[in-house]
């Protein structure tokens, strides 16, 4: 492992990356600060607010003060050398600190993502494994019925039917709203269930299908066969030969699904009132903070692009077939 | 002789799926709905009837009221003019930035290929449903912003398909021949290259279709679509979510509309799939 890491076809193809990734990062961040330049609105005038003093002596005053008088390309290096710093600036709408709201939040959402992402793991696993060695039984379609019908559904859709079951009609879970877990222990764990399980069933659709048709392709391989012939234990072969080459592609699966999941956390924190970083997204958007707007779009495209590095980086050191190029 | 083989052939010929008929059969009425709306609902999409609010189906309303009594079977026919010609337009416009950028980088390869594919990473880096946001933020909301958007979040995909089959296309005898005998890069790529990706465009087209509209209605049930009282999928069930305790129906005319929906373009994307591509078998 280590001698294959070190070998000098992996360092070039890594060094490759990185700076393939550093470019995008750099694409990233320009479209959303013209994204955000372009948005309707302007923003000296919100932070004067309606009553305030709009003479033009003032917004000028206002506007040297936000740095919006600099010329557009001075003003994305300032905002970016702020941001690789840290400095997120403040929320136009209550002057509050976003990088603070930003770690408050945060792991609101990664608990729910984390959770929410082994769960779909676990099902994926067991559904794809099942439905692959029983090809072509019941069990492998109802459960390729199930995964079919999940992608076919918006996450929203399938949290509202979720609510009107437990919350409305068998009354057993909160319908939604977040509590910290340090106030109330039990009533955190309560608002987490339905949250969890609609990203879990949402997430496990696409999981399954790839586990399913990449443990068919395992099971049809000649060490399989090999296997099978010498006469081992079909459990043996199927966790210790046939599972084992499938967990290469759950690593590099999850590190790809990541960045939908949390897209797909801003909408699901909405219909359940889970107050974490989408809520924020969702917020800011909608009152106009775009200081908050381009901060949290810029890290999570960040993250997204640094972790599907590190998972090609990864396949390809895990699994010496892959061509690097 | 000729009989014969056409016979065979006959015989090779998959028998039609019940769940393609039912594909085939429910798209009509979607995009039937789409163009002449007015035909299929029963009342007004606008139209108030507020002694029958949250109401359940009845006669008067076939799948029951919304909060203000208007009537939802109207309602969700009225929505699939924008939900659908969303879906469509979408999913046609990201085809058409998508496919060139993809055959060009293709074809150029070099710096103009890490140049393009460069871009499409970066608009690709942002899950799908945020970039979206952010894009809705910037435009005013319409049917044609909304298919601006979803456009500009979906085409890098198609533009990545249609590389990767064209690039091993490109390498084939008869592209060279072709070249060699003085065909010009816009006949290669567009008369040569492009017919002979044609099936993988088409099944990514209806699967772009399916995707953008669930983008649709998500953004609208987040409030980023098109503004009411207009009915679209997604804004009808974000309503419906603040009265979710007092009518059920009201949650599931529009999910269930949405999911067969997308459900029909899902199934007839897997039989195209496997009618188009002779390698994939089932």
């Amino acid at each position: 492992m280590i001698n294959h890491i070190l070998h000098s076809s992996l360092l070039k193809y890594f060094l490759k990356r990185l700076a393939m990734a550093v470019l995008v990062l750099f694409l990233v961040s320009v479209i959303v600060f013209i994204a955000v330049r372009a948005c309707p609105g302007d923003p000296v005038l919100s932070k004067i607010g309606p009553h305030g003093d709009a003479s033009e002596e003032n917004y000028n005053r206002v506007a040297a003060e936000l740095g919006l008088d600099k010329p557009y390309p001075v003003q994305y290096f300032i905002w970016l050398g702020g941001f690789l710093r840290g400095d997120f600036g403040v929320s136009l709408i209550n002057g509050a600190d976003i990088r603070a709201t930003i770690l408050e939040k945060l792991p609101v959402t990664l608990e729910l993502l984390v959770i929410s992402m082994v769960f779909a793991i676990l099902l994926a696993i067991v559904f794809g494994v099942t439905s692959a060695i029983y090809k072509g039984s019941v069990y492998d379609q109802i459960i390729q019925f199930i995964s079919t019908g999940f992608l076919a559904i918006p996450a929203f859709c399938f949290g509202l039917i979720v609510i009107l079951i437990f919350a409305v009609d068998l009354k057993i879970l909160p319908s939604m709203g977040f509590v910290s877990f340090a106030e109330d222990p039990a009533g955190h764990i309560r608002h987490l269930i339905m949250p969890v399980l609609v990203m879990g069933f949402m997430e496990q659709a696409a999981l399954t299908r790839y586990i399913r048709s990449e443990m068919l392709e395992v099971l049809s391989t000649n060490y399989v066969r090999t296997a099978k012939a010498k006469g081992l234990p079909t459990q043996a072969i199927y966790y210790k030969h046939a599972f084992k080459n499938v967990m290469v592609t759950v690593v590099t699966l999850v590190g790809m699904r990541i960045g939908q999941l949390i897209g797909g956390t801003v909408v699901i924190e909405q219909v359940f009132g889970w107050s974490g970083l989408g809520w924020y997204l969702y917020t800011s958007v909608v009152k106009q903070d775009y200081p908050a707007v381009q901060a949290i779009v810029l890290l999570i495209a960040a993250a997204m692009v640094i972790l599907n590095m590190l998972a090609d980086v990864l396949y390809a050191a895990i699994d010496p077939r892959i061509k690097l190029d | 002789m000729k009989v014969k083989t056409k016979k065979e052939e006959k015989l090779q010929r998959k028998k039609v799926r019940v769940t393609t008929v039912f594909s085939v059969v429910l798209l009509a009425v979607a995009l039937f709905a789409m163009l002449f709306p007015s035909v299929l609902a029963t009342h007004d999409p606008l139209e108030l009837d507020i002694v029958n609010q949250l109401s359940g189906p009845s006669r008067e309303h076939i799948l029951g009221t919304d909060e203000l009594g208007r009537d939802l079977w109207s309602r969700v026919v009225y929505g699939a003019r924008v939900s659908m010609s969303v879906g469509l337009g979408s999913a046609l416009l990201a085809l058409i930035l998508g496919v060139p950028l993809g055959l060009l980088a293709a074809y150029k390869g070099g710096i103009l290929d890490s140049i393009i594919m460069r871009v499409m990473d970066a608009f690709s880096s942002f899950p799908s449903i945020m970039l979206a946001m952010l894009l809705m933020t910037v435009f005013e909301a319409s049917t044609l912003t909304l298919i601006l958007t979803i456009a500009i979040v979906s085409f890098p995909a198609y533009g990545r398909i249609v590389r990767s089959s064209a690039l091993s296309i490109k390498e084939r005898d008869y592209i060279e021949a072709a070249r060699v005998s003085g065909a010009k890069p816009g006949y290669l790529m567009f008369h040569a290259i492009l017919p002979n990706c044609m099936s993988g465009i088409i099944v990514q087209f209806s699967l772009f279709t399916a995707s953008a509209i669930l983008i649709e209605a998500s953004l609208s049930f987040l409030g980023l679509g098109i503004k009411p009282p207009d009915p679209a999928w997604g804004s009808m069930l974000s309503y419906a979510k603040q009265y979710i305790d007092r009518s059920a129906t009201y949650i599931l005319v529009p999910t269930i509309t949405i999911f067969l929906v997308v459900l029909a373009i899902n199934l007839l994307g897997d039989e195209l799939r496997e009618r188009l591509d002779p390698t994939r078998q089932k």
